[in-house]
């Protein structure tokens, strides 16, 4: 039988692989809990800042808290924060209108270190070094001046964001209302 | 004297949970401190617990585990670590830390 080119063109002689859908790539946003919005002053309570109390600017796409010491008061810089590690308090900065779009979820991700096979190695590998990106250092800058002037508003505001959260002998944590 | 400055509030590795004649080594039973009654324990349920040792070979070692549920109507809880507490730490500190919070 004589094919036609016509035939041939409607018929694709190999099959195209398309992926199935399936449940387990889809993507479930984490909720933000009613307890915390933004502006909320937070306390951190696990990692490096563990104690700090810090400023809430919103959630990003991964489900994460984007917060701020802010860096000039405290010392803690733009931050990525699970919501479950985290105590939230009913002290809220009036942040109205606070722009966060220029945050990059990149900006917080470790490079994948490589390992290290010498020790001159591992002091000298400018690869894994990381390096802060630009824009994160002027989107900090920013935002902290964004936040400054209204927390200077509020009376101690600036001290209690200073001061840090530790239990003291005889306080029960099951009898403290944040 | 320096106030010492703590992130977590300690207990006690009180025993397993057991019957007469039987202990379940899988279920730590744990004090924790201040708390006295069911409803003060249930605050605590979820949480991370830490103990932490030291012998003479190793620097300190951190066994992990979490509060799974409370245990009678006294304030004690039960949790479940990564390997079995042994027996020799009956009695000895553990740091229930402060999360996971669901506040």
């Amino acid at each position: 039988m004589k094919v036609s080119a016509k035939t041939v063109a409607m018929y694709p002689t190999e099959r195209k692989n398309t992926p199935l859908k399936s449940n387990r790539t889809k993507h479930n946003p984490t909720k933000l809990r009613s307890s915390i919005k933004v502006g909320s002053i937070l306390i951190l309570l696990s990692g490096r800042f563990a104690g700090n109390r810090v400023v809430c600017l919103g959630q990003l796409d991964s489900g994460l808290l984007l917060v701020t010491g802010p860096y000039k008061i405290n010392g803690v810089p733009l931050h990525r924060v699970m919501q479950s590690r985290v105590q939230p308090t009913s002290t809220v900065l009036p942040l109205e209108g606070v722009d966060v779009s220029a945050v990059s979820e990149e900006w917080f991700k470790k490079p994948r270190a490589k390992a290290a096979s010498t020790e001159e190695e591992f002091m000298e590998d400018a690869e894994n070094k990381r390096v802060l990106a630009p824009e994160f250092l002027s989107s900090q800058k920013a935002l902290d001046a964004f936040i400054m002037p209204k927390v200077a508003a509020i009376p101690n505001m600036k001290k209690y964001l200073k001061s840090k959260f530790a239990l003291t002998k005889g306080q029960r944590f099951h009898e403290m209302r944040f | 004297m320096a106030i010492a400055k703590r992130l977590y509030v300690p207990g006690t590795f009180i025993g397993f949970r057991r019957s007469k004649h039987h202990q379940k080594m899988h279920t730590q039973l744990l004090n924790i401190e201040g708390v006295l009654n069911m409803e003060d324990a249930k605050c605590y349920l979820g949480k991370r617990v830490a103990i932490v040792y030291r012998n003479k070979e190793t620097d300190a070692t951190v066994v992990w585990g979490k509060i799974t549920r409370t245990h009678g109507n006294s304030g004690v809880v039960r949790a479940k670590f990564d390997k079995n507490l042994c027996p020799r730490f009956m009695g000895c500190p553990v740091r229930v830390m402060l999360y996971p919070n669901r506040d």
